[in-house]
């Protein structure tokens, strides 16, 4: 009885690792799925129901913002929602080196109360550069969700 | 003078035949030790150790006449030690013995049972009845009884553990751990004495006995003794030597035996097989691919929805060109299907002010299509326009499969278009978003 019952305390010694494992997986799985959901939020571009997907890394990304203050001139950012505010040279020298290094789409990722205007003209400096491709970054509509 | 067999205990070697005197000097030479055994040579009587004899320990006295070699041990004191000898004594009988020989270890000396025996052989012996005596125990045949309240020296315990060791060996049950030695004695009066073979228990009934009874009582049979009379007709018999154990282990565990679990024991033998605990690095292992796995699909997955819009060129169309003048929205809706967006975000299609929604749009483009087989859509939206309206009819172009063409706006302020010609700024008042190709 004695042996029998020490042989049964080994065998709780033991952590079961299981719980721990599933743990991480089911974080990893949220992880995975909320980075994914996140790619567009930090512009609010405008919603569309159709659209093609972009990898990051074979884009050159501009942010177009909308101005602190009424009246005011947009912000252009190179970058993907933060980055250094530049004027159409810099962004035509920027596309020109994705280019170089095989980025040859340009995403405009422009806020929703932005001029049109605005976007288009932006849009006509990149246009400059030879083989580049212009999108406009949307976001899926919030009651499609 | 008696001739001895001799058991090697450190070389397991038996030597037959020696006499005292070639003991004695092998013993002085350290090439006998204490725990030695030594019988008469020929007999089958048990085997003892050589410490128990001391005249065959004694510093050989080569010079010395036969009788006095023999009645120097007889002029010992049994009962004392070989410590007691004085001396003086030895260097008076041989002056120059201990320039020769070292001067022998000191051990305690057994006990003697009958210090007036006239034998100068001294080690417990059974009678056995029916077997012939071999030379030398002549008087201890007679004497068995007497032999048989052999006393071992408690204080000794070196000599003591060898003696265990021996007696393990001579039984061939080396195997026999300490933990069975326990529990035999733990449970000493329950277990069955066994008759045959040379057993361990007579032993601590000795020890138990030894200080309230007399040698002679120790040795009456009682009901958990051996069958003295069941071993007359077996073949030598031979009867194994006490068990001698630590003094201070046997009051241990009497005085520990009331609280003692009798399971404590048994526990604490199960527990020196220690198992090896291992890691176990399978789970590790998995986390560890599956974040590899996570941050590889992390960093190449990760698409941003977009869409693809045309060039808004600012060179005019060759035709334009050519005919010196820009092309007004009423050319071009004849190959466009002409979609315009003010300021305030209001719509129009084909000139014809619609409901800017998604579904709307998209069922009124579907139809211009249809209707005039028109394929792509000319967006002409105000500078100031929201930039969402203008996704919102980019996509509904996308749902029903139209292709895009977008007309830059002119600016509210600033420098006219670059292909608008001066001259030709009433007609762009006219139509402020005339796109240009």
């Amino acid at each position: 009885m004695l042996l029998r019952r020490e042989s049964t305390e080994e065998r709780d010694e033991h952590i079961d690792m299981t719980p721990m494992v599933d743990v991480v997986f089911q974080l990893m799985t949220f992880m995975l799925f909320s980075v994914q959901m996140s790619g567009g939020e930090k512009v609010d571009v405008p919603p569309a129901r159709h659209g093609v997907g972009v990898q990051e890394s074979m884009a050159t990304f501009l942010t177009i913002l909308r101005p602190a203050v009424p009246g005011a001139e947009p912000r252009l950012l190179l970058g993907h929602g933060e980055g250094a505010s530049v004027n159409l040279d810099q962004v035509r020298k920027a596309v020109a080196l994705g280019v170089k290094d095989g980025r040859r789409k340009v995403i405009l990722q422009a806020d929703g109360d932005v001029p049109h205007g605005e976007v288009l003209k932006v849009a006509s400096a990149v246009t400059e550069v030879e083989g580049v491709t212009v999108h406009v970054g949307v976001q899926e509509p919030k009651g499609s969700r | 003078m008696a001739n001895w067999d001799v058991f090697h205990a450190d070389r397991l070697e038996l030597q037959r035949g020696l006499d005292e005197a070639a003991i004695r000097l092998a013993f002085a030479r350290a090439e006998l030790r204490d725990d030695d055994l030594v019988r008469p040579a020929g007999s089958a009587l048990a085997w003892a150790r050589l410490a128990d004899f001391p005249e065959l320990t004694a510093p050989p006295e080569p010079a010395k006449p036969p009788e006095t070699v023999q009645e120097a041990p007889l002029a010992r004191p049994k009962s004392g030690t070989r410590s007691a000898l004085a001396p003086s004594d030895l260097e008076e009988l041989q002056p120059s013995i201990e320039e020769v020989i070292p001067p022998p270890k000191t051990h305690e000396r057994t006990l003697l049972p009958n210090p007036s025996s006239s034998s100068d052989v001294t080690f417990p012996v059974i009678e056995i009845q029916g077997k012939s005596a071999g030379p030398a125990d002549q008087g201890l045949t007679a004497t068995g009884a007497q032999t048989s309240g052999w006393a071992w020296a408690d204080e000794d315990e070196n000599s003591d553990e060898g003696d265990e060791d021996d007696q393990k060996r001579d039984a061939a049950s080396a195997e026999e751990s300490d933990l069975e030695i326990l529990a035999d004695e733990a449970e000493l009066d329950d277990l069955p004495k066994s008759s045959q073979g040379p057993s361990p228990a007579p032993a601590p009934t000795t020890r138990q006995s030894s200080s309230t009874t007399s040698p002679l009582e120790r040795w009456d049979a009682g009901p958990d003794d051996l069958d003295w009379n069941a071993r007359l007709d077996t073949e030598p018999s031979h009867v194994a030597l006490p068990v001698a154990r630590a003094p201070n282990r046997e009051s241990e565990l009497t005085a520990a035996e009331p609280t003692e679990q009798p399971e404590a024991v048994f526990s604490l033998s199960r527990s020196a097989t220690e198992k090896i605990e291992e890691l176990d690095l399978a789970p590790m292992v998995d986390v560890a691919f599956n974040l590899v796995l996570f941050f590889m699909v992390t960093a190449t997955t990760v698409l941003y929805k977009t869409l693809e819009i045309p060039k808004p060129s600012g060179e005019a169309p060759a035709s334009a060109v050519a005919q010196g003048r820009p092309r007004s929205l009423d050319d071009l809706k004849k190959d466009y299907i002409l979609v315009e967006i003010d300021e305030g975000g209001r719509m129009k299609l084909d000139r014809e002010p619609v409901e800017p929604t998604m579904s709307t749009l998209v069922e009124l483009l579907r139809k211009a299509r249809e209707r005039t087989g028109r394929t792509t859509m000319l967006l002409s939206a105000d500078f100031a326009t929201p930039h969402r309206n203008a996704v919102l009819a980019y996509d509904a172009a996308n749902e029903i499969g139209l292709g895009i063409a977008i007309a830059r706006p002119q600016p509210p302020q600033g420098p006219a278009p670059t292909l608008r010609p001066t001259a030709e700024a009433p007609a762009a008042k006219e139509a402020p978003a005339a796109p240009n190709f």
